[in-house]
């Protein structure tokens, strides 16, 4: 289970503000939330190397073995090779590994009954293999060697495709994001939406895009509408997929003055065209247009939030490395030692 | 989950059955628990596919009336899973019986129609102004027997073509089976396991933390299990190939392909009782049987090597011998050149005895090393030989058979092999799987070599032994 990332920076929050110490931003607990996980992230192997060199126990819950896997399995993952450009076809027996391989853990290649596991070789392993009648590749005991990023598989044989080979591998966890919004005081208001780089952002304001706006004058109450459903509200989009804005819309003095994103939807992007018809909303002659830019989405602002995605276990851990990390910035010695104390006796704990 | 993968159905007859679907093509997939289908469509049928086609239980080669069948086979894999698909078309034409008039094909440039009917998707490749032409595509939903029309525009009346298809009917029974080959290798198939088990087994079961070997190449292993196998086959594995042949009227038959050292040749006689033929060492074959000049100096080629003769002196005499001077199965007023008992013959011995190493009259061979065959003594021209000869095994790569009976001495050989050739392994771990395998290997010899008390008592019964049992 992830950690909440509203979870951390609040408690951050607390305990640097409770000792008087300063303040973190959201934009400094950002960069250092992804450099703390990144660092458990790296940490779970070494000290999974550790414990298989240790004596193991296979009593439940106590096995370090056992609990450190559960730490990463969920980083780890099968899919085939990749082409490049993607959609091009495989035309020979060098495979690309997939885009967000982090570690490689194993390949198995499907092309052989049962889909054998492919041995790793290094040039001059192979070029000695080969040369030898009875370690030759075979399609049940096929080799490769890994080299820039690709796996050249032997033996080669046509036709070939890229879900030839099967990675096993872990990918690089998410950067990890607390999304807000400015409030009307200038405060950090949470925006709990999942972070999607061309997700619209939700409850913000698309008001600014408008050009034109109305100009006749009649007021309208705040109303619902789905941009391409609702009568008078068209949208040219470059997705003929994108599906489910729903925004409000209030008009005041002859103007559009809010438009407030109810549900974001998907598939919309920088440069669709929201049009509002002025004779569906008593404004009639004129017609009002919504321009949607970069602002609008999660990955050109604030909005949208990434949890950790390292497991709820290591929040503590989490906690204190961020915590050493914002004595850092604030320059405060006292919490960078409190911190790195901690830290070090759940080390000792966890390795003894 | 059971070693057995086949019903006894497969198994026993090695076949697959289907329901037609009553049109021109039937795709049928052939279940993976059964020997994967051969066929080379540019080979002859008959001598390398390892299956027949029956409808309604008769065989369907060579194509008969009136389905006339046609056949291809795909197989594909796919996340490691092998799959076949056999397709039967049934043949199918149409017959011009009407000629029309302004059509705009010609044999330079044909242009397609389409045959109004069934579910107009039959095409008429047309190359005459009459309409003439061929069927390209069969299309479906025509019916066999009945006339079409080509379309007629304006100025043209129509061609008119009469469709011949007979699908196999919904009725029908399709029958895939496989040739005896085929099934009597499916009979045999559960005494052995693979190679290729074998290794996956060893790298699952000895290789890995906490394991005998805590690291090892899959390529280390395969080579030793290839040794292995090797080693094995020479003394312990009932790998014995015979092969039944007629010598030849030069006396010669080339070393079978996996030939690595022989058994026994024998000669089979008109009741099927064979007679063994012995090596003999009263000849040899030379291996540079050279050309020499007047002075005995061998000559050069313009290379700069030797010049060999293509046929040995010391060979061309043995195949021309009277073999019975040699074993002695004259009557006594003709010389045995050999063992002559004249006395102005006495340098070669006189006979005071039977010498049985060449007092038998069932042949000699010797294996010529130059040519790389077995050669014959002239008495046995024409007759049939049995030839028995072992292999190493390793002749089909992952798939070769091991006997399920010497699995356990090829790991406890391959166990031992790699903790030899390494360091750091104490001696006395190695020498615990040194014996190791040296009792699993004589076990494994013992279970092939097959004694069965009954059949031994009833040897030593012969031999005026008592056994109890």
């Amino acid at each position: 289970m992830a950690i909440n990332v509203n979870t951390v920076y609040t408690t951050v929050l607390t305990i640097l503000n409770k000792e008087q110490r300063g303040y973190l931003t959201p934009f400094e607990f950002n960069k250092v939330a992804n450099q703390v996980q990144l660092e458990i992230f790296e940490k779970f192997f070494e000290d999974y190397n550790q414990y298989i060199r240790m004596p193991k126990t296979d009593v439940e819950f106590a096995s370090r073995m056992d609990h450190i896997r559960e730490e990463f399995q969920v980083f780890e993952k099968t899919g085939p090779s990749i082409t490049i450009p993607a959609g091009s076809a495989q035309t020979d027996n060098v495979y690309n590994q997939p885009s967000d391989l982090h570690r490689f853990g194993s390949a198995s290649w499907n092309k052989g009954v049962n889909s054998p596991s492919i041995e790793i070789l290094s040039n001059r392993d192979y070029n000695q293999i080969k040369l030898s009648p009875l370690t030759q590749p075979t399609n049940n005991f096929p080799v490769a060697k890994y080299q820039q990023d690709k796996l050249t598989i032997f033996p080669a044989s046509s036709p070939y495709a890229s879900d030839d080979v099967t990675f096993n591998y872990i990918r690089k966890p998410g950067n990890p994001r607390w999304g807000y919004q400015v409030g009307a005081l200038g405060q950090f208001i949470y925006d709990p939406t999942i972070f999607q780089p061309d997700l619209i952002n939700a409850n913000s304001s698309l008001a600014q895009g408008l050009n034109p706006n109305f100009t006749a004058a009649t007021a309208l109450a705040a109303t619902a509408i789905t941009p391409g459903v609702t009568a008078g509200v068209t949208i040219t989009t470059a997705n003929a997929a994108a599906t489910g804005l729903v925004i409000t819309v209030s008009i005041n003095n002859g103007e559009i003055v809010q438009l407030q994103v109810q549900t974001p939807g998907t598939g919309y992007s920088v440069g669709d065209v929201i049009s509002f018809n002025g004779s569906s909303f008593g404004q009639a002659g004129t017609v009002a247009k919504c321009f949607l830019s970069a602002p609008n989405f999660n990955s050109g602002s604030t909005f949208g939030s990434t949890d950790f995605e390292i497991s709820g276990s290591m929040q503590t851990e989490v906690v204190l490395s961020i915590l050493k990390y914002s004595g850092v910035i604030i320059r405060d010695p006292q919490i960078i030692q409190a911190a790195s104390q901690e830290l070090a006796q759940d080390e000792v704990n966890s390795k003894r | 989950m059971g070693l057995i993968k086949q019903n006894p159905s497969q198994y026993y007859t090695g076949s697959q059955s289907y329901t037609s679907g009553g049109t021109n093509s039937n795709a049928l997939t052939w279940p993976t628990e059964l020997t994967p289908l051969i066929w080379d469509s540019t080979a002859t049928p008959q001598s390398i596919n390892n299956y027949d086609v029956y409808v309604d239980n008769v065989r369907q080669y060579p194509a008969l009336s009136p389905y006339y069948i046609t056949q291809s086979l795909a197989t594909t894999m796919a996340s490691g899973v092998q799959t076949q698909v056999l397709t039967l078309n049934t043949a199918v034409s149409a017959t011009q019986t009407v000629a029309g008039t302004g059509y705009n094909g010609t044999p330079a440039n044909p242009v397609t129609y389409v045959l109004i009917g069934g579910n107009n998707d039959a095409v008429i490749s047309v190359v005459g102004a009459s309409g003439t032409g061929t069927l390209t595509s069969p299309g479906t939903g025509y019916s066999n027997g009945v006339s079409y029309n080509l379309p007629a525009g304006i100025g043209q009346t129509a061609a008119v073509y009469t469709y011949n298809a007979t699908p196999i009917p919904t009725s029908s029974i399709i029958t895939i089976k496989l040739t005896n080959p085929s099934i009597w290798d499916n009979y045999q198939n559960y005494q052995y396991t693979s190679l290729k088990d074998i290794i996956n087994n060893f790298m699952l079961s000895y290789v890995g933390i906490d394991r005998v070997i805590s690291k090892a190449k899959r390529s280390e292993v395969i080579f030793h299990a290839k040794r292995g196998l090797q080693e094995f086959s020479y003394d312990t594995l009932k790998s014995i190939n015979i092969q039944e042949l007629t010598i030849p009227a030069n006396l010669s038959l080339p070393l079978p392909q996996d030939y690595v050292n022989y058994v026994q040749l024998s000669h089979i006689d008109s009741m099927g009782i064979k007679h063994i033929i012995y090596p003999t060492t009263l000849t040899t074959n030379p291996t540079a049987p050279l050309i020499q000049d007047n002075q005995g100096i061998p000559t050069q080629d313009d290379f700069g090597d030797n010049i060999e003769s293509q046929q040995s002196i010391t060979n061309e005499n043995w195949r021309n011998a009277n073999q019975r001077n040699i074993t002695g199965t004259n009557f006594e007023s003709t010389d045995a050149n050999v063992y002559n008992w004249n006395w102005w013959k006495t340098a070669y011995g006189q006979r005071y005895g039977m010498q049985p190493e060449i007092s038998q009259q069932n042949g000699w061979f010797t294996i010529d090393n130059r040519r790389g065959a077995f050669a014959f003594s002239s008495d046995l021209q024409g007759k049939l030989i049995t030839l028995e000869y072992i292999s190493d095994g390793l002749a089909f790569g992952d798939d070769t058979k091991v006997p399920k009976m010497a699995e356990d001495a090829l790991y406890s050989h391959m166990l031992y092999s790699i903790t030899s050739t390494r360091v750091n392994i104490p001696e006395y771990v190695v020498q615990r799987y040194k014996k190791d395998r040296s009792v699993k290997l004589r076990n494994a010899k013992i279970r092939l070599s097959n004694i069965k008390l009954s059949e031994f008592t009833q040897v030593m019964r012969g031999k005026s032994k008592w056994i109890k049992h």
